[in-house]
């Protein structure tokens, strides 16, 4: 999903990962056009310095030694007979000074190659007591020492490998609590690098050295790295190669042979930024000494054979392989890592059917999540495959040309919201029993109609027990509502029967929202005449079989009809009603529903057409606003977990809350009655305010409670990410979350999720008083430096920063602790913005991602349901159509009532025909 | 369900009743008498209660050295003056650490199924409470009692697993999560609305019109022929309808059996009286409308919660409940507390910093003291020549280990009250990497059932 967003994201990850190497640095990256595989195949390798390098190792792949083992005093260090051992497996060696170069050469039988590296941490790190400075010089010397160094180690072709998880390092004391996470390291990796690096509290200080750093391909260029790594003989496939410095000459002349073209940045060193040179050089450290592969031929791969279009087709030859290379050994029946089990598709048509799997494998590998770092990688050209095949499904999928299926909807329960409706309607009674039930769950979707969630737990009968016993009181005490329920009076005794019988025919066919059948009939009559003979009183003994119509199961799941003999089947009148009314009004049809489909007539396209805009004008459609509207876009949560905090917000009472619950569903209540254009969602030039509200959000003349519209001039408030309720619900109880807002604009909006992030991600400060620097922007900024964060968050915050003018209660800032907010941002694909007025504008541009995703929503809300890939020329054709018709809202609910799924049902057994589209 | 059964077993029902309202029911007249129950000292019923705290613990707050309760860490401070009647154990994993699966483990044993679909939910057995309240259903009114302090969340989670499963720890069977009640007043009413020493003594639907014995066999024959008309998967939807309405018909039954045993005397009934004025006092002025959990400051919350299970337990009117404190992914406000500013879940993520940790531990000592406040008011309730502690096992346990790392490895567990004799107390139990199952199996045991959970057998040793 995410890729539709970003399908430029690797352009991003460049963008950060040069951060710190200036503005103009940057601009060479972004010229390398990511349309075209060459730029995707850029290769970062640059200088770096052993403290990069240890990090990399240390982080994940150093089997340590305890801190006490080793002497302070380099000279005196003797290893000890484990670390001996070790020494003696190792293939290589790094050392960083003579000094240890020459104890080492005493050792007999080294198998190892040593590797001196020049690196002068001290010198770099004049004290690290609590003050330490660092030093540019300093640093571009051990820069260019480590630089020699590798390159010396990579070009004289000791190397027999290139797997870095070869490398074991010894390190000293201060090293330990750098590397203290890695025990499970021990098991992998075998020799030692020995240094004697005084980094470790320089690191800490910086909040580096208890997270672990990922060499997660989601940053940067690591997914591009790992091909040319891993795979041998890769490495001629890159076109370029980007250094922060000159490389020395040696290498570069050896790249240039393989036909790699070469970039030099500036390592961008500044005092104030140096975490992220850390993050730049360890990546790139990684880089160089992953490409190195002795086997490889010179330019061998820049005479690539031209490439065949991978289609639907090639599962067996293309895509089998590389699950069975990359994916299977996790992903098995056996393992079943995250749930996904390749060994199920060994043939084209298992495959095919869940085009959604290898989507998401494909933003996975896109992404550079997948498979593991520490696994083969697939090449860049393997990658190209797997892409080409699942795009293919993907169309084939879209176009509808794997058949027509209308899904399965579960018997759907009334949910609490249609229940408290339906009494309402089926009555006339202001009663809301429901508000005591249990609250519901919901599905995937996130919607609480979602038949499969709707569970019928003891408690919850129990509820419906009792509140039948309350419905019937209340009805009974009711004047009207009494006389409306007996509306036939016996004045005989023989006259009883007949008179119960058309009473409980019409109110349990009301109920049951069909025609009652003839033996549940028979039924409601023997409780009554049970009652009768103990009562003998005829509206005493009508009680007993309306309890029992508000208890049955008729009443409290909407059970369709169903033709177990037919594939598919057209819903009949009376169910269409029942389909319209839940989503629509979340409750019972009405009488002019009910008359159509008695008469046969709903299922007419004309009369379908003029009831849902009739539906959708009646006002209650105000249970879309408040709940398909609320779950969508989260201001349901304000009855829940919405949750400033009220000692640092003491205006955010329970009226404020109300207001906004108010605000949000009024507007959508607007849409509707109006049939406005969906894309108000996004930017409105209004809004629905009232004294409270307009006070909070600084808005002049307005008094009173009551809500109403108000015309706004403030470009920057308008749609619901100007709404307070929404604001809110991205925030944490002490500060707003530019992460939280992100995520949702494109979870919410675009319906592209960013993936899951990492379990183990590091806290930020919670309250934005007493920062690390004053505004929260930058704080988190400074964070993101972790390259584990740093590829998703370049897509997320951005946009949450775009909306850092608003404070956790949705009132307006300008500055944070003193100091200014800067709310400019740029997306994935190069868009700049300065305010959210800027944001929203660049939103209203994908338009297509965002009515694609309201389709969806409405969709699966209508059906109850969570979609399937059935439905997807469906949310296809109804996307196209709402845009033909200038994004009017009732296009969209008319579309999607008059779509194959809701007209629709199926057996249980139906298998989907493919269609051959036509030539 | 054969529905001449339901005739017999509704006049001996009436027997009952009649029976049930025309004595007097002393303090213990009756003996608790079950064929398989574990039972106190004086024959009282043994309880159980299952506290969810989620999000996990700082162990470097949390951890107790030795074996015995001698010293207790800070966290653990708030039960000191219950020291007697409590054992930490340590090395017992969640069999799925994680927000949403962790939740729905701690009390099933097993790992659930990962699904992002709710009809696919599954945990593999019933939860722990649930198996007590079905062993011991026959004595009691309303065997099980969910209470929780977050709302169910929709959606899906971590590593595509449904929210359902963050939602519920108490699940009927492997695939049936029990909803939790929110709001102590309404628990309360379902217990207690109708209660007093001289009439009907039993709980039960609290107002309005109740069906007669002929509405229940009518909407279960419903259900019958509604089922054949209806697909496959659809008729197992509907079995869900059947077992309810057979449920709620067994408890209108039990409610008037003559083997229920509720003790309602004037000393446990001016005790619910105190408690429904207190309720009314939070809640009667609340405001009502849009909140689905209570607007009540979140520890008297927690209160007025346990303090009707409490009584549930006291009155004999329930033999398990539990309780989640809330959700497995908590994010609730918890800067009321002195030394805390933030959410409950961005706490727990606490980059292993001493600040960071330091207000996880705070968080995590007021769960205790929460707990505390439950393990004095089963104290202070007298039964017999004992108390209810005595005749109790309480278990506080969480979804993951440490909010930090997200695994079920050393989760924190609490264990308290003697199970009528049969637990000790001031122990710090070294379980050594121990599935929380075989804490299960040993708390059964010594319940005196003859249930095991989890997929195994296996006990824990030296509980």
């Amino acid at each position: 999903m995410l890729r539709r967003f970003l399908c430029s994201l690797f352009l991003v990850f460049c963008t950060v990962f040069f951060a710190g190497c200036g503005e103009d640095d940057s601009k060479i990256i972004s010229n390398q056009k990511p349309a075209t595989s060459a730029a995707k195949r850029t290769v970062f390798v640059s200088d770096s310095t052993i403290h990069f390098f240890l990090k990399t190792f240390g982080e994940d792949n150093i089997a340590i030694r305890k801190a006490e083992e080793l002497s302070n005093n380099e000279a005196e260090w003797k290893p000890r007979s484990g670390d001996l051992a070790r020494l003696k497996s190792a293939e290589f060696i790094f050392v960083y000074s003579k000094v240890n170069a020459g104890w080492l050469s005493k050792i007999d039988s080294l198998k190892g190659t040593v590797v001196e590296i020049a690196a002068t941490d001290s010198e770099m790190i004049p004290s690290y007591d609590g003050q330490a400075v660092f030093d540019p010089e300093h640093a571009a010397a051990v820069a260019k020492g480590t630089r020699e160094a590798l390159a010396k180690y990579v070009l004289t072709g000791e190397s027999q490998r290139s797997r870095l998880d070869r490398f074991v390092a010894v390190v000293d004391s201060r090293f330990a609590p750098l590397i203290a996470k890695s025990k499970s390291l021990n098991n992998r990796f075998r020799p030692i690098l020995y240094s004697s690096s005084r980094l470790s509290p320089w690191i800490g200080e910086r909040g580096v050295s208890a997270k672990k750093i990922d060499l997660n391909p989601k940053f940067a260029i690591a997914g591009d790295v790992v091909d040319l790594t891993l795979k041998q003989n890769k490495i001629g496939e890159a076109k370029w190669i980007v250094w922060t410095e000159e490389p020395v000459a040696e290498l570069k002349s050896s790249l240039a042979n393989r036909g790699l073209q070469s970039v030099v940045l500036n390592p961008g060193v500044d005092p104030s930024g140096d975490l992220k040179l850390l993050a730049v050089m360890r990546a790139n450290l990684e880089a160089l000494a992953k490409i190195y592969d002795p086997k490889a031929k010179p330019g061998q791969a820049t005479a690539a054979a031209p490439k065949k279009k991978i289609g639907e087709g090639d599962f067996e030859t293309t895509i089998l392989p590389f699950l069975d290379n990359y994916c299977i050994e996790c992903h098995d029946a056996d393992t079943g890592e995250g749930e996904v089990e390749f060994d199920l598709y060994s043939k084209l048509w298992q495959a095919e059917k869940v085009p959604d799997l290898w989507e998401s494998a494909v933003e996975l590998i896109e992404m550079g999540e997948m498979p593991p770092r520490k696994k083969d990688q697939p090449s860049v050209q393997e990658k190209e495959h797997f892409i080409e095949w699942t795009e293919a499904l993907s169309q084939k999928w879209d176009s509808g040309a794997m058949g027509r299926d209308p899904g399965r909807i579960t018997l759907r329960r009334l949910n609490k919201n249609e229940y408290n409706y339906t009494i309402r309607d089926l009555f006339g009674l202001k009663l809301r029993p429901a508000d005591n039930f249990p609250e519901e769950t919901g599905g995937e979707a996130g919607f609480d109609n979602n038949a499969d969630a709707l569970f019928l737990p003891p408690l919850l009968m129990e509820n419906y027990v009792e509140s039948a016993g309350i419905i019937v009181e209340t009805v009974y005490r009711d004047p009207q509502a009494r006389a409306r329920y007996l509306y036939v009076k016996p004045t005989k005794a023989a006259e009883a029967m007949p008179a119960a019988r058309k009473i409980l025919r019409l109110w349990a066919s009301r109920a049951y929202r069909k025609p009652v059948r003839k033996e549940e009939l028979d039924r409601l009559l023997s409780i009554y005449q049970r009652s009768m003979n103990k009562e003998k009183n005829f509206s005493k003994a009508m009680q007993m079989p309306l309890l029992a119509i508000l208890i049955s199961p008729n009443f409290i799941y909407r059970a369709e009809d169903f033709a177990p003999k037919k594939d598919v089947f057209a819903v009949s009148d009376y169910d269409l009603a029942s389909r319209l009314s839940y989503f629509l009004w979340s409750s019972m049809p009405d009488g002019k529903l009910f008359e159509l489909a008695q008469n046969n007539e709903l299922h007419k396209p004309a009369v379908l057409k003029a009831q849902v805009e009739r539906m959708l004008k009646d006002k209650r459609s105000r249970s879309l606003s408040m709940h398909f509207g609320g779950q969508w876009f989260k201001w349901e949560d304000l009855r829940s977990t919405i949750d400033p905090d009220t000692k640092k917000f003491p205006m955010f009472t329970f009226e404020l809350r109300v207001s906004m619950y108010q605000e949000s569903s009024a507007f959508f209540d607007y849409l509707l009655q109006n049939n406005r254009s969906v894309l108000e969602l996004i930017d409105s030039d209004y809004a629905f305010l009232n004294d409270r509200l307009a006070r909070l959000y600084g808005i002049p003349g307005v008094t009173g409670p009551q809500i109403r519209k108000v015309q706004l001039t403030d470009k920057n408030r308008g749609g619901v990410l100007g709404m307070g309720s929404v604001l809110a619900a991205t925030s944490l109880p002490l500060r707003s979350s530019p992460a939280k807002r992100g995520d949702w604009v494109l979870t919410e909006i675009l319906g592209t999720p960013p993936p899951e992030p990492p379990m183990n991600v590091a806290q930020l400060p919670e309250d934005d008083r007493n920062l690390e620097f004053k505004t929260f922007r930058e704080t988190l900024e400074a964070h993101r430096e972790d390259p584990s964060c740093a590829g998703c968050h370049a897509a997320i915050d951005p946009i949450g920063f775009g909306l850092e003018n608003f404070d956790s209660i949705g009132r307006w800032r300008t500055t944070q602790n003193g100091a200014t907010i800067n709310t400019s941002g740029e997306l994935p694909d190069g868009r700049k913005f300065q305010s959210p007025a800027e944001l929203r504008a660049i939103l209203l541009e994908e338009k297509d991602l965002f009515v694609r995703n309201m389709a969806e929503k409405v969709l699966a809300y209508a059906l109850g349901r969570e979609l399937t890939p059935y439905d997807r020329p469906i949310i296809a054709k109804i996307s196209k159509k709402v845009a033909e018709d200038d994004y009017q809202i009732h296009r969209m609910f008319l579309e999607v009532v008059q779509s194959y799924p809701f007209l629709n049902r199926r057996s249980d057994s139906y298998k989907p025909q493919r269609i051959t589209p036509k030539k | 369900m054969n529905s001449k059964t339901f005739e017999l077993s509704r006049r001996q029902m009436l027997r009952g009743a009649g029976a049930c309202i025309s004595l007097p029911l002393l303090e213990a007249m009756i003996p608790f008498q079950s064929a398989n129950a574990a039972v106190g000292a004086e024959g009282q019923p043994i309880r159980f209660a299952g506290f969810f705290m989620p999000n996990g613990v700082a162990h470097n707050h949390w951890d107790i050295k030795g074996s015995s309760l001698s010293k207790l860490s800070r966290s653990l401070q708030p039960l000191a003056e219950y020291r007697d009647y409590v054992t930490t154990i340590t090395g017992l994993n969640n069999p799925s650490g994680a927000h949403n699966l962790g939740t729905a483990a701690l009390f099933t044993g097993q790992v659930p199924k990962k699904t992002p679909n709710p009809a696919q939910v599954n945990v593999g057995n019933a939860s722990f409470d649930q198996i007590v309240g079905n062993a011991f259903k026959a004595n009691t009114t309303l065997p099980t009692l969910e209470l929780g302090m977050s709302s169910p969340s929709k959606g899906v989670g971590m590593n595509g697993a449904t929210n359902v499963y963050r939602s519920f720890v108490s699940w009927k069977n492997a695939t049936t999560p029990v909803p939790h009640e929110l709001n102590p007043k309404r628990a309360f009413d379902r217990l207690f609305k109708n209660v007093s020493v001289t009439s009907n003594p039993n709980a039960g639907p609290s107002s309005g019109l109740k069906p007669d014995s002929s509405v229940l066999d009518i909407v279960l024959e419903d259900a019958k022929s509604l089922q054949k008309r209806l697909g496959k998967a659809d008729q197992q939807k509907l079995d869900e309808y059947l077992t309810a309405v057979r449920e709620v018909e067994e408890r209108l039954e039990r409610q008037a059996s003559a083997n229920v045993n509720l003790n309602i005397t004037p000393t446990t009934l001016k005790a619910i009286r105190d408690t429904e004025k207190k309720l009314n006092k939070a809640l009667g002025s609340g405001k009502k409308g849009l909140s689905a959990v209570p607007q009540i400051p979140y520890q008297e919350y927690g209160r007025l919660m346990m303090d009707v299970m409490a009584l549930a337990f006291w009155s004999n009117s329930t033999v398990a409940s539990t309780l989640m404190f809330g959700d497995g992914l908590h994010g609730r406000n918890m800067s009321f507390l002195e030394g805390v500013n933030g959410n409950h879940h961005s706490i727990s993520h606490h980059g292993n910093k001493p600040k960071g940790l330091s207000e996880f531990g705070l968080i995590n000592q007021f769960f205790v003291s929460q707990l505390a406040y439950f393990l004095g008011r089963l104290e202070s309730m007298k039964e017999g020549g004992s108390n209810v502690l005595e005749n109790s096992v309480v278990m506080l346990g969480s979804n993951i280990s440490s909010g930090q790392v997200h695994n079920g490895k050393n989760i924190p567990v609490i264990v308290a009250g003697h199970a009528g004799g049969k637990l000790r107390g001031n122990r710090n139990i070294q379980a050594g990497n121990k599935p929380i199952a075989h804490l299960h199996n040993s708390l059964l045991s010594k319940m005196g059932i003859d249930k095991r959970i989890g997929g195994s057998k296996e006990k824990l040793r030296g509980v």
